[in-house]
């Protein structure tokens, strides 16, 4: 039995919330995930005579939408230059250091069941208000890296780095979104 | 003999173990930067502390990941204009 697709008047009420709140676990940006959700619907257009029916049809535009969310990233860093990593790594160092003495102190206990947060909605509101925070590219290096299970040499495509300065990107947003979440969450849980 | 790891094995500050442990999620560590690691996490609880924070974060964006696949999400939602900007680009569209 091959399930075909509903038609496409319905496929912003159906699924335009979850591909929205898909886009900014990436790009916390409402403005940017907003665009990228409407080039999804416009590529499934495009291209709805290729939907087979194995998969759902959730399934097929969350797999169109992280395509278009990969092309976006390519074309935005394409013709950054390489340096232009050197601003962000200044500060760098005295970030660490006030980190260094924050984990002297207590980073604190995370007592969770993943399934306990998924459905929180204001976890999710507290982490994207600490993605938010991040520069963009080490936002976007972490979650291709954590959600998006991206290996490396892949992200290091897409955002256009080296692997030595994509590991620089993932500790900082790994440390810093750790404090953040800390902060904004667990401690008043 | 512990002094003799002391010093093969100085104590890495704690900036650097963080730096380790995030580099081991994103590539093999080598055998001598595997031991540094667990030398100062033997030695440093707030260390051990954070590690778990770091691969619970990650199991649960995986797991969001996935939760999204088959059920629907309340949160956050997008505004009502913007699905009615989206919905009269896919009329336009298919006319």
């Amino acid at each position: 039995m091959v399930n075909s697709l509903s038609s496409p008047q319905q496929w912003v009420d159906l699924y335009a919330n979850d591909l929205y709140a898909y886009a900014l676990k990436i790009i916390p940006h409402p403005d940017q995930a907003e665009n990228l959700i409407q080039e999804t619907f416009l590529a499934a257009l495009k291209s709805k005579d290729s939907f087979k029916g194995n998969s759902s049809e959730k399934t097929w535009f969350i797999g169109i939408l992280r395509h278009k969310i990969a092309d976006y990233l390519r074309s935005k860093y394409r013709e950054a230059p390489v340096s232009s990593l050197a601003p962000e790594d200044v500060s760098i160092d005295s970030f660490f250091d006030q980190i260094n003495e924050t984990l002297k102190k207590n980073p604190g206990s995370w007592d969770f069941q993943p399934g306990q947060l998924l459905n929180k909605e204001e976890f999710w509101k507290a982490f994207e208000e600490c993605l938010k925070r991040l520069p963009s590219k080490t936002a976007e290096a972490f979650s291709l890296s954590e959600m998006e299970e991206m290996n490396s040499k892949e992200i290091c495509k897409v955002l256009n780095v080296t692997p030595t300065n994509l590991w620089s990107l993932t500790h900082r947003a790994r440390v810093q979104l750790r404090q953040c979440l800390q902060i904004n969450w667990f401690e008043h849980e | 003999m512990n002094d003799r790891l002391m010093k093969m094995m100085p104590m890495i500050s704690c900036k650097k173990a963080s730096r380790l442990m995030s580099e081991g999620m994103d590539r093999r560590l080598s055998i001598k930067e595997m031991m540094r690691l667990k030398v100062h996490l033997m030695m440093c609880g707030a260390c051990i502390q954070v590690l778990k924070q770091l691969k619970g974060l990650r199991r649960l964006l995986r797991a969001y990941r996935k939760h999204l696949l088959i059920k629907s999400t309340s949160f956050p939602r997008l505004s009502q204009s913007a699905k009615d900007k989206i919905k009269q680009v896919i009329q336009a569209r298919i006319g």
